[in-house]
């Protein structure tokens, strides 16, 4: 039997060798922000869908026009507010999700470079962007039109906790499957927001909250979106965060 | 360079692959088997659209699933009735396929070109997808296939819906994109692959038949295929293949040990083989 006296490396050099035979082995992987720059193109995002973003900002027109005249014949306009705040929100991503569903072009883009993910998530952001940019003035202009009754940041806190509750809402059934997941969200929501309508008593609980609660509960559900679309966007919910770079 | 190992792939309780190995190299393969075999399934798993339930797919010994996007880089993909954008032109689907693929622009619009020239709509290429045939879309989907060179070519039953013409255009298109890459074609149209595939590779009862040439499978029923004329009387041991037409009228391809009294011997088709092979299937 062959006795081996060769000397073995120390600690540090073998630790140091390993991490230079990685270095040299392992191609460096795109990092997130580097994936989502590289998605952050017009034609990536919105190529096939503009009918549904054209048709979904007509609705949200129409609803803003309507909004005022609803909210002046209500004594409580807190949930009208929680009701059709997300509206245009989930338009844009309930329409463009149900015309990829039905393009037949889904497996293919599942196999492209670029994830169906990644390119879903980046359309979250920007809808939830435009809708909180449409959302701030219709705010003021609903404000407005109330004669100033009600305290603008407490309007704006019902709208904006509503707005990121939605989107928190519909990325946790995106990670469903089958069809239910696009059309729970919205289910749910309208359910809700119909149960608040119906109810006095809750709409007159929801008006006696300070709207330093919706604003903080806002900026919470805004924090746990951007997390959670983080995680979706890294598969990490699926366990399949390993195969994504 | 690709190999599939010990692949089992469970829908609940239904096995639509078992413990299937195979190992690709660059060429044309043909995934042939009656619908439902796991052909589609076994495509899918080489997309990374499934997980395997059980073992492996390695692409140069890597898993493909830990490969992610690096393994998409290299694969391109023609899915079972493939959607298309009837509003947008070919040139454009192409750009948002080149744009998905993370292709530089200049690079992508060279691309595009040279692969709108190979597939034949060059002269098309500005026109409306609602106004192509299904042979002119099905060579769309080749084209955003080919879009990155890919080392290998995945098609799932490409010839499906199109007619005569075209599925020999198709195939000759195939067989002039299949050098240098591995290139994968699911399809139950024996005449699809038989002239452009240098291996074959059949499933049944959801298992790997065998992974050889057309030539070699073709040769196991030498001695064994006959044609008589179809007025002939059959015993129950002799199994009726496919009937034709020769020049004294109407015959037919039988699949018999022993000679049928009045049998010629005919060389065996990849066509007898494949329904010698799941003539039990058939009958069921």
């Amino acid at each position: 039997m062959t006795c081996w006296n060769e000397q073995m490396p120390a600690h540090g050099e073998r630790e140091a060798a390993i991490s230079a035979i990685l270095e040299q082995g392992l191609a460096p992987r795109q990092g997130l922000a580097a994936t989502l720059r590289t998605a952050l193109d017009v034609r990536v995002l919105f190529f096939g869908v503009a009918d549904c973003v054209f048709l979904s900002v007509l609705a949200a027109v129409l609803m803003l026009i309507l909004l005022p005249a609803a909210a002046l014949q209500m004594m409580y306009p807190a949930p009208i507010l929680f009701l059709i705040s997300p509206a245009l929100y989930a338009l844009l991503l309930g329409l463009t999700a149900w015309k990829e569903a039905q393009s037949g072009l889904l497996d293919w883009k599942r196999s492209c470079r670029l994830s169906v993910r990644t390119v879903t998530a980046l359309r979250m952001v920007v809808f939830g962007g435009s809708s909180l940019l449409v959302w701030v003035p219709a705010n003021l202009w609903l404000w407005k039109a109330m004669g100033g009754d009600l305290p603008l940041s407490w309007m704006l806190g019902i709208s904006l906790s509503s707005l990121f509750l939605y989107g928190l809402l519909s990325l946790i059934c995106l990670e469903g499957k089958g069809r239910g997941r696009l059309i729970a969200p919205p289910v749910i929501w309208v359910a809700l927001g119909g149960l608040l309508l119906m109810w006095d008593r809750a709409s007159a609980w929801l008006t006696a909250l300070p709207g330093v609660v919706f604003l903080a509960l806002a900026g919470g559900a805004l924090a746990l979106y951007l997390l959670e679309l983080r995680r979706f966007c890294l598969g990490r919910r699926r366990g399949e965060a390993y195969a994504f770079s | 360079m690709l190999s599939v190992e010990h692949v089992t792939k469970r829908y609940g309780k239904f096995t639509a692959l078992e413990d299937v190995n195979l190992a690709f190299e660059p060429g044309v393969y043909g995934l042939l088997a009656p619908n439902g075999a796991g052909k589609t399934t076994l495509i899918k798993l080489l997309a990374t659209l499934l997980f395997a339930t059980e073992g492996q797919i390695l692409w140069d010994g890597e898993d493909i699933n830990a490969l992610g996007a690096e393994y998409r880089g290299l694969l391109g993909y023609l899915p079972q009735d493939f959607g298309f954008y009837p509003s947008y032109t070919a040139r454009q689907f192409l750009r948002y396929a080149a744009a998905l693929q993370c292709l530089p622009k200049g690079e992508a619009e060279k691309r595009i070109r040279e692969l709108l020239d190979t597939v034949g709509l060059s002269e098309a290429a500005d026109k409306k997808l609602k106004t192509f045939s299904g042979g002119m879309r099905q060579r769309v989907g080749i084209a955003v296939a080919m879009l990155t060179n890919p080392r290998l070519l995945l098609l799932d039953e490409p010839t499906a819906g199109l007619d005569p013409r075209e599925r020999v255009r198709f195939r000759n298109l195939i067989h002039a994109l299949s050098t240098d890459r591995i290139v994968i074609l699911s399809t139950h149209i024996v005449s699809d692959i038989e002239t452009i595939a240098g291996q074959i590779v059949m499933f049944k009862d959801h298992k790997l038949y065998c992974c050889d040439s057309p030539a070699r499978i073709c040769a196991q029923w030498k001695g064994k295929v006959w044609q008589v004329p179809a007025e002939a009387r059959l015993g129950p041991e002799q199994l009726i293949l496919s009937e034709g037409q020769s020049e004294t009228g109407p015959v037919l391809r039988v699949l018999s040990d022993v000679p049928p009294a009045g049998a010629v011997s005919v060389v065996p088709s990849l066509e007898d083989a494949f329904l010698a092979i799941y003539r039990e299937e058939g009958r069921a």
